[in-house]
């Protein structure tokens, strides 16, 4: 079930990114139909606004021509049929073009264009002769129409600040802002990958560099900071920490007492001891102290202070466990500064401690002023 | 997953992904490239004479003329169709939807193609021209495949020259699946002129 989760988890994140690319890409080519299309719509729109003035004019021409008898009716009949038939186009480009409903007052002049042309249909389809002063009265009123519709053209739909424009541009952005709304999800979506990457990473780090059971630092990170103060020559202390009888703990009360023990100790490290160093655990029950200067009287100091704390046996259950430590510590600059040196001399001052039960830290110093007496004694 | 297996699996969705874009991006970007009509670059028309228009003023006996360029293999032709002769030639009729009107209509009237054919059978561009002065040079092999008709007729009675006749351009956009718009530039209405440019 697990497996399962775990594969639709890694399918999940394989698919998001390629799913938010097409995305991306369906946005863009809606952003570029959008804008042929607007442009078809313009070219179309201008296109016939302006045929419908040219056939106005037309009309007019014709209509003079026909005042000045310089014109047969059947020709001024065929040119307004082709007026007429100009006015369909432009109403339909104001139905199927939605940018041009925002240009204020262009629906009802053409409307009444239309009318306008409409009302002289009788006069020119009826056998009877066209009268003359209803002719010149409806073209003037034609030229004014004309110049309307060219204004509109010039000012609302042609030019750039124009409503028609504006109203254009308004759509190209929502459509763009779209593509930026895909592209900002799809960075978001990396960012929180990056982010569930960089996490994962410090996890694992903090997993190698502490011990799990008591939070105190690893032994592959003290050795390394070992290394590297040696490598450095930086004066420091080490102090190697010792569980009295925890062997004994462990078999007499369990493991779980044990851990009990060991993660008391380790808070206990962390209060006092951590104050002025770095406390690591490198086996079952030791612990290595490293502190970076040598004030042997301040460390001993902050291990009484711990041994103080522990005095009190640790409650576990009806159980009462006793705790004692055995520490033995060595100066770096004694050793001179040699890893394997130190390892060794920390060693044999803890197990003295150890063996003479001493409740303060040994110092390698005293550890041979101390085995030496007995030889000189004798 | 192992790792070398995720990798290759990933590169073939995003190259599948990319290649289907590119094909998508050409489609829309160029919906039609073999569309018949030919735009001069140099935006100036043919130094051909066209007739006046005023000729044409509601004369069933003048509906079209054709003729041909001196320069072509056709030598220099000119032929004046009537109604009753565009009504001789073999009709077609097809029902669609066109940019000017919100329902499908029904049109008929002879093939452009057959037309054409009648004056110049090898020609090659042709010259289009309406009574409002608008014009188009059409490749004819290329619009061949499109079966454009001279429509004379609007749901069975004639086209009026309101209604964008006597003779309108028309292709039937609804069953050759052709999005809409893209050939409105060809749809000349009040056609009334049409010159063989070039011919094999």
């Amino acid at each position: 079930m697990l497996k399962l989760a775990q594969h639709a988890r890694y399918i999940y994140q394989w698919l998001l990114v390629p799913l938010m690319l097409i995305l991306i890409y369906l946005s863009a080519m809606n952003v570029v139909s959008t804008f042929f299309l607007l442009e078809k719509y313009r070219h179309e729109t201008i296109w016939s606004l302006e045929h419908l003035n040219r056939e106005i004019e037309s009309t007019i021409h014709e209509s003079q021509l026909y005042l000045a008898q310089a014109s047969t009716i059947n020709q001024l009949r065929f040119q307004y049929e082709l007026l007429w038939s100009r006015l369909p186009v432009v109403q339909s480009s104001l139905h199927q073009d939605p940018n041009l409903k925002n240009i204020p007052g262009l629906e009802k002049m053409v409307a009444d264009v239309f009318e306008r042309v409409k009302l002289m249909e009788p006069a020119f389809m009826s056998q009877q002769e066209l009268d003359t002063t209803r002719l010149s009265q409806w073209i003037s009123a034609l030229e004014r129409d004309r110049e309307n519709l060219t204004y509109c053209l010039v000012n609302e739909i042609s030019a750039g600040s124009g409503s028609y424009s504006r109203s254009a541009w308004h759509d190209l952005l929502t459509s763009i802002s779209s593509v930026g709304l895909a592209i900002l999800l799809l960075l978001l979506l990396i960012g929180h990958f990056i982010y569930a990457l960089v996490r994962e990473q410090e996890r694992q780090r903090t997993q190698i560099d502490k011990d799990s059971l008591t939070g105190l630092y690893s032994r592959d990170f003290i050795l390394k900071k070992l290394n590297e103060l040696c490598k450095k020559q930086r004066d420091f202390c080490i102090v190697f920490i010792d569980l009295n009888k925890f062997k004994s703990i462990n078999d007499t009360y369990g493991h779980q007492a044990g851990d009990q023990v060991l993660m008391t100790v380790a808070k206990h490290f962390q209060t006092s001891l951590e104050k002025i160093g770095t406390v690591g655990r490198i086996g079952g029950d030791e612990f290595l102290w490293l502190i970076p200067h040598t004030d042997q009287a301040e460390i001993s100091y902050y291990y009484n202070q711990l041994t103080q704390h522990l005095r009190q046996p640790l409650q576990f259950g009806d159980k009462l466990l006793p705790i004692s430590l055995s520490a033995g510590a060595v100066s770096a600059a004694v050793c001179n500064y040699n890893v394997s040196h130190v390892l060794e001399q920390v060693d044999s001052s803890m197990y003295w401690a150890k063996s003479i039960q001493s409740p303060t830290i040994i110092w390698h110093g005293e550890m041979l002023n101390t085995v030496q007496l007995p030889v000189t004694m004798t | 997953m192992k790792c070398g297996k995720s990798w290759v699996l990933i590169g073939c969705l995003i190259s599948v992904l990319m290649i289907f874009g590119f094909y998508l991006t050409n489609n829309l970007i160029n919906p039609h490239k073999d569309n018949p009509m030919i735009t001069n670059a140099n935006n100036s028309p043919p130094t051909s004479l066209y007739p006046p228009t005023q000729e044409f003023a509601g004369n069933p006996d003048k509906l079209l003329i054709v003729n041909t360029d001196p320069a072509t293999s056709c030598g220099s032709k000119e032929l004046v169709f009537s109604e009753q002769q565009l009504q001789a030639l073999p009709q077609k009729a097809f029902k669609t939807k066109h940019t000017w009107a919100t329902v499908a209509q029904e049109f008929s009237g002879p093939l452009l193609t057959d037309v054409i054919r009648q004056i110049c059978p090898q020609a090659k561009e042709v010259y289009l021209r309406s009574l409002d002065q608008y014009s188009v040079t059409i490749d004819v092999k290329k619009v061949a495949k499109y079966e454009a008709i001279l429509a004379l007729k609007i749901a069975g009675r004639p086209l009026t020259v309101r209604e964008k006749g006597l003779i309108w351009l028309m292709i039937n956009t609804d069953s050759l699946n052709i999005a809409a718009r893209t050939l409105d530039n060809m749809l000349v209405w009040q056609l009334y002129y049409i010159q063989v440019l070039t011919s094999d």
